[in-house]
């Protein structure tokens, strides 16, 4: 799908100013061109190194991270929501607010996977990535808290940070040096004796938080800032990618002293991820995951719910995110499991006798509903 | 004295004339009587006779006036014995039954209303049809059981009241009373509301016993036309807060469905009564309905909201960057916005979303 | 009657008094009690079968006068209206409800012997208590007996016809089963004698010359299909019908399963699309749901030709409740709503696409499935489950 469309900002400028790099994979069409835009519906490699340095393996889904130390190799389809990822990244600019993107659909379409696929395409294109697995994490996974003490009344969350400036540092190697040379605007204080002093590269924030971790939610609000700043500064553009945004406004399950459930704004961490989110900053780009994981009932085998972003980021969220562009990830389409199918029989993924005959590969494609990860499950077990 | 009369009495009854009769023919006793009453002639008649002293003919004892032991074995071994048919116990009894009703019911000169005039358990004597009910597991071998004494027959439901006769019989003799159903209403359905505003039902309840009641009856649905109270704006707005589910958008009907109360009766004035204060209080203004805010609306409005100032502020941006923007493209996606926050959200509606809010970037 | 007879006949013996034993006693017949019972009965069925037909002549007329129905138009199935209008039964068997038929219709039949004036039955047979099945027998070896000798005397003759020297032609039906056989004779016998009758049977019908036997072997022969029911158990296959809209072929069927009752629409010229009560195929999450409702179109080899449109319903929730209670949510359980739809999507499928309908058949996806949820009893918690049992 080239991008194209009415534009009202001049596609011109941007064309000029910067190129934007292809992800470099490797295709599997026979009609493949290395720079042309991607194209969809063609199967995309990852080099393994590429991955491990953007922590894919705990990033993607459980079914395709354990695929990825099976078959030794991460390939994905190229599909649609990715294309009209590349293209709105593309329109980023230095003078327009953040261009806030939502990725819905239903259950297993590929939301995870997609997000994963425009870090990798932010990797390689030089973007500062600011990654955060699920949302859900911060609410709902919170082993250890603290009371803060920049701001009375907010709960730190000390391990949860430091694995997030661990996983930004992981993540932006390939611009560590550029990120070196970005100072910090003013002096932080962190504590009584630890501090930070101004025009200090802001690589220090992040060591400083990750070897104190009593420091480290007040450390990512920081360097949040700072990029922040920087990305207006037109230093680096600034992808943040969040999986089951909507967690930002759902569920807790951290309890304040009077044994009552935290709302999810008295959280440090979830309150940086929102300033991230907000509108005020520029040349940046926010893609977020509405995910039913964050509403669903376990127990319930047989409902179903609506997986539309105002049914799952609630009002408040969804007045918070508004204007966004909602991108919806579908199921297969018959040559897109096409394509899957070839894959796996080609590496032997499928293993029976049936599974590779015409009748199978019907069966399989039926039988899954055409959904991603119905298919993939049935594909592994056949 | 008081002896002889006794018999007196009694010798005139027939139970008398019949003992007397089984034991010694007509005569016995009279010359007794007539020696007692005391007739010369009769007296002077017996004197000649040896037993003249009034008694009666003393016969030799020889043998009991019966068959004796002897000849009755004789006659049982020999089987000649006279074999006594002794009558039924019940004899007097099955004597007072009488045959079934519905043997004497003639159907050419019969009405069937004037027997079975009311409802009524089903009655097998009564009932002149020759009605089978039970199932059978073999139904060759054995047929359904007869109507009489069949408990399934009596327990089911039955019309023998309401055959199309009585039915006709029962409408003639109201048909006076009734006015036709104006035929504008019948041709016309969106007259109703304007004319009949509001509708009631209830249900009532058939049961296999003898009981009549049951509880669900004093269940009533009211049903109102809200556009028929006429209300101003902030009233409608109000009722519809104040009436919460019962109230259905898309229809505009107001449904109250009471059951509090023991009798139908009570429920529907109660009904009525909620209806009645439902009015008046919708009408009445509160000093603090004043302080209603934007979010304590029942629709979101795109004026006003924080959306429409962000989507300014980013065409103004746009605009001081020199870039193209469309004013147009705003209004739409505000008519299209306030569909989507104030109605059911679908996938479908959220792609439209998608594809107003990429057309308005330009993406 | 019979000890009076006896006594009677012993004391005329006995006692040589010619005059005190009057003419016609002497002649008394000497009969069974088997015999004498059979008269009586027959006597009595006679004089009441005469009362019931008396007495639903007069119920009929009633009837009519009750209905107001003209007696002359008061056919048997007037008469089943009417009583369905007098005594409306919500009995679910249709053979507990109220009916009023003929006499000759309803009550069991009377077998009748024949006997001759002087009691003895008119067959041998009688005796063996098996009469008509023993004829079958004997017929059947006198026919064997004239089959040899027919083809004894005819092989090699040119005077017959070729055709009628070879053993019969029975391919393609089998030999009526012991019940059909009980009807056909109107006799019971034990499973013993049938074996006994089918193996005389298959000896004639593989004589050579036993064609000229044909006529007679195959009225004891069905059809093969008849007893592999060509009656399907629950809803038949619908008929095809066209969209008017559309132009497409489409079979509609309402079926159930447990407690679902399913309307299911299969349209043709489709791309396999699902939607069930506004759900589509991947909104079933259990594999188990997906492969059950995709059967009929892997059986029949159509994956992908068919569009299925299915509406469902609870069957309890169709009766009346108050209306200030909530309706009781009751399903039939995760694959009741799949099973039901699939019935109905194998019955359309058999409509539309008719050379699938023997494996649809053979996999038993035609087949209603009867089975209901049992009812919990009182003193135990569930249908079948107990507390715990205690020896003391």
């Amino acid at each position: 799908m080239k991008p194209c469309g009415r534009l009202v900002f001049q596609v011109a400028r941007r064309m000029g100013a910067c190129e934007q790099k292809i992800s470099s994979c490797r295709q599997f069409s026979s009609e493949a061109t290395a720079h042309d835009s991607i194209k969809v519906g063609t199967l995309c490699e990852m080099e393994l190194a590429v991955a491990k340095q953007l922590n894919m393996k705990s990033h993607l889904p459980a079914p395709l991270s354990k695929q990825m130390d099976t078959l030794g190799e991460i390939v994905t389809l190229i599909r649609e929501p990715i294309a009209e990822i590349a293209s709105c990244m593309r329109v980023v600019d230095k003078n327009l607010p953040n261009l806030r993107l939502v990725l819905w659909g239903a259950f297993g379409t590929g939301k995870t996977v997609t997000l994963n696929q425009a870090v990798h395409h932010a990797y390689s294109n030089k973007w500062a990535i600011v990654h955060l697995r699920s949302a859900m994490e911060l609410t709902r996974r919170v082993k250890e808290i603290e009371m803060s003490s920049f701001v009375s009344g907010r709960i730190n969350d000390p391990s949860n940070a430091v694995a997030i400036l661990q996983n930004f540092k992981q993540q932006n190697q390939h611009i560590w040096k550029i990120l070196g040379e970005l100072l910090t605007e003013k002096d932080y204080e962190w504590s009584k004796s630890e501090r930070t002093l101004k025009s200090k590269p802001i690589t220090e924030i992040i060591e400083m938080g990750i070897s104190a971790p009593f420091l480290a939610s007040d450390c990512v609000g920081a360097l949040f800032r700072e990029l922040r700043r920087h990305a207006k500064d037109d230093k680096l553009r600034v992808l943040v990618a969040i999986d089951d945004a909507n967690s930002l406004w759902g569920k807790t399950l951290v309890k304040r002293a009077d044994r009552t459930y935290a709302p999810p704004s008295d959280l440090t961490l979830v309150v940086h991820f929102r300033r991230m989110i907000s509108n005020d900053w520029t040349n940046g780009c926010v893609l977020m995951v509405a995910d039913k994981k964050e509403v669903a009932d376990a127990r319930d085998e047989l409902g179903v719910s609506r997986h539309t972003p105002l049914e799952l980021f609630g009002e408040e969220g969804f007045e918070f995110v508004e204007p966004f562009v909602p991108i919806e990830t579908t199921n297969y389409t018959e040559s897109e499991t096409d394509a899957l199918y070839n894959y796996y029989v080609n590496k032997n993924w499928l293993a029976s006798k049936a599974a590779r005959s015409e009748e199978g590969r019907k069966q399989l494609m039926h039988l899954s509903a055409f959904n991603p990860y119905y298919y993939e499950r049935l594909c592994a077990f056949n | 004295m008081h002896r002889l009369t006794h018999i007196g009495a009694r010798s005139k009854s027939t139970l008398a004339d019949k003992l007397r009769n089984a034991v010694g023919g007509a005569d016995y006793g009279k010359s007794k009587q007539a020696m007692v009453s005391g007739s010369l002639a009769a007296k002077d008649e017996n004197l000649k006779l040896p037993y003249s002293q009034g008694e009666d003919f003393r016969e030799l004892y020889v043998m009991p006036k019966r068959k004796l032991r002897g000849q009755t074995q004789l006659e049982q071994a020999t089987g000649r014995a006279e074999i006594k048919t002794r009558s039924r116990f019940d004899l007097m009894d099955r004597l007072a039954e009488r045959p079934p009703r519905s043997e004497e019911m003639d159907p050419e000169k019969q009405k069937w209303t004037d027997i079975w005039p009311a409802a009524r358990t089903f009655s097998a004597s009564v009932v002149p049809l020759p009605v089978r009910m039970g199932s059978r597991p073999n139904v060759e071998k054995r047929a359904p059981f007869k109507k009489e004494g069949n408990l399934e027959l009596v327990k089911i439901p039955n019309f023998l009241h309401l055959t199309p006769v009585a039915i006709q019989q029962h409408c003639e003799a109201i048909k006076k009373f009734c006015t036709p159903f104006p035929p504008e209403l019948l041709s016309d359905a969106s007259l109703t509301p304007s004319v009949l505003p509001i509708s009631v039902q209830y249900s009532t309840y058939i049961h296999q016993g003898t009981n009549i009641r049951d509880i669900r009856s004093r269940v009533i649905t009211m049903i109102v036309d809200v556009a028929s109270l006429k209300l101003s704006e902030n009233a409608l707005e109000k009722l519809v807060r104040l009436a919460g589910k019962r109230y259905n958008q898309e229809t505009g009907k107001l449904t109250i469905i009471t059951d509090r109360c023991h009798t139908r009766k009570q429920n529907q004035d109660y009904a009525h009564y909620l209806l009645t204060v439902l009015y008046h209080e919708a009408n009445k203004q509160e000093a603090w309905a004043e302080l209603k805010e934007r979010s304590d609306n029942l629709r979101v409005e795109f004026d006003g909201s924080t959306t429409k100032s962000k989507l300014e502020d980013l065409i103004e941006k746009a605009k001081s960057a020199g870039l193209k923007t469309d004013e147009k493209a705003l209004a739409e996606f505000g008519e299209m916005w306030k569909t989507y926050r104030n109605t059911e959200e679908t996938a479908e509606k959220t792609r439209e979303y998608g594809r107003q809010m990429k057309k308005m970037l330009g993406i | 009657m019979l000890r009076i007879a006896l006594t009677r006949s012993s004391r005329a013996m006995s006692i040589a008094s010619p005059s005190s034993v009057p003419d016609n006693e002497a002649s008394v017949r000497k009969i069974g009690k088997a015999l004498e019972t059979y008269l009586k009965n027959s006597q009595q069925h006679v004089a009441m079968m005469e009362k019931h037909r008396a007495e639903f002549e007069t119920g009929r007329r009633h009837l009519a006068k009750m209905m107001s129905l003209d007696i002359h138009e008061l056919d048997q199935e007037a008469i089943d209206r009417a009583i369905q209008y007098l005594f409306p039964s919500g009995l679910t068997d249709p053979k507990a409800r109220p009916v009023m038929r003929p006499p000759d219709e309803v009550l069991p039949k009377f077998q009748r012997f024949t006997f001759d004036e002087e009691g003895k039955p008119e067959g041998t047979r009688f005796f063996t208590l098996n009469p008509k099945i023993y004829g079958l027998m004997s017929e059947i070896g006198v026919k064997t007996q004239s089959v040899m000798k027919f083809y004894d005397e005819h092989v090699g003759s040119r005077s017959v016809n070729k055709n009628d020297l070879e053993p019969a032609n029975l391919s393609g039906s089998q030999w009526i089963t012991a019940d059909k056989m009980k009807k056909k004779l109107s006799e019971k016998f034990s499973n013993e004698l049938y074996a006994q009758v089918i193996i005389a049977f298959e000896h004639l019908a593989s004589l050579p010359g036993s064609a000229i036997e044909q006529k007679f072997l195959s009225e004891f022969r069905e059809p093969m299909t008849a007893s592999t029911g060509s009656k399907l158990f629950g809803p038949a296959i619908p008929e095809v019908q066209i969209c008017a809209e559309t132009n497409r072929r489409f079979a509609e069927v309402t079926t159930h399963c447990k407690d679902t009752r399913a309307t299911v629409r299969v349209i043709d010229a489709g791309k396999g699309k699902y939607d069930i009560d506004g759900l589509q195929l991947h909104d079933f999450r259990h594999l188990q749901a997906r492969e059950i409702l995709l059967a009929p179109m892997i059986i029949s080899q159509t994956l992908g030709r068919f569009d299925v449109k299915a509406t469902t319903s609870c069957i309890s929730n169709s009766l009346p409740e108050a209306p200030n209670r909530e309706p009781l949510k009751r399903s039939g359980g995760m694959s009741a709503l799949p099973r039901a739809v699939r019935h109905g999507t194998a019955l359309c499928v058999a409509a539309l696409n008719p050379e699938s309908t023997e494996p649809l058949r053979l996999s038993g996806l035609l087949t209603l499935d009867p089975r209901k949820n049992e009812r919990s009893k009182v003193n135990q918690p569930g249908a079948r489950a107990k507390w715990i049992w205690k020896r003391r």
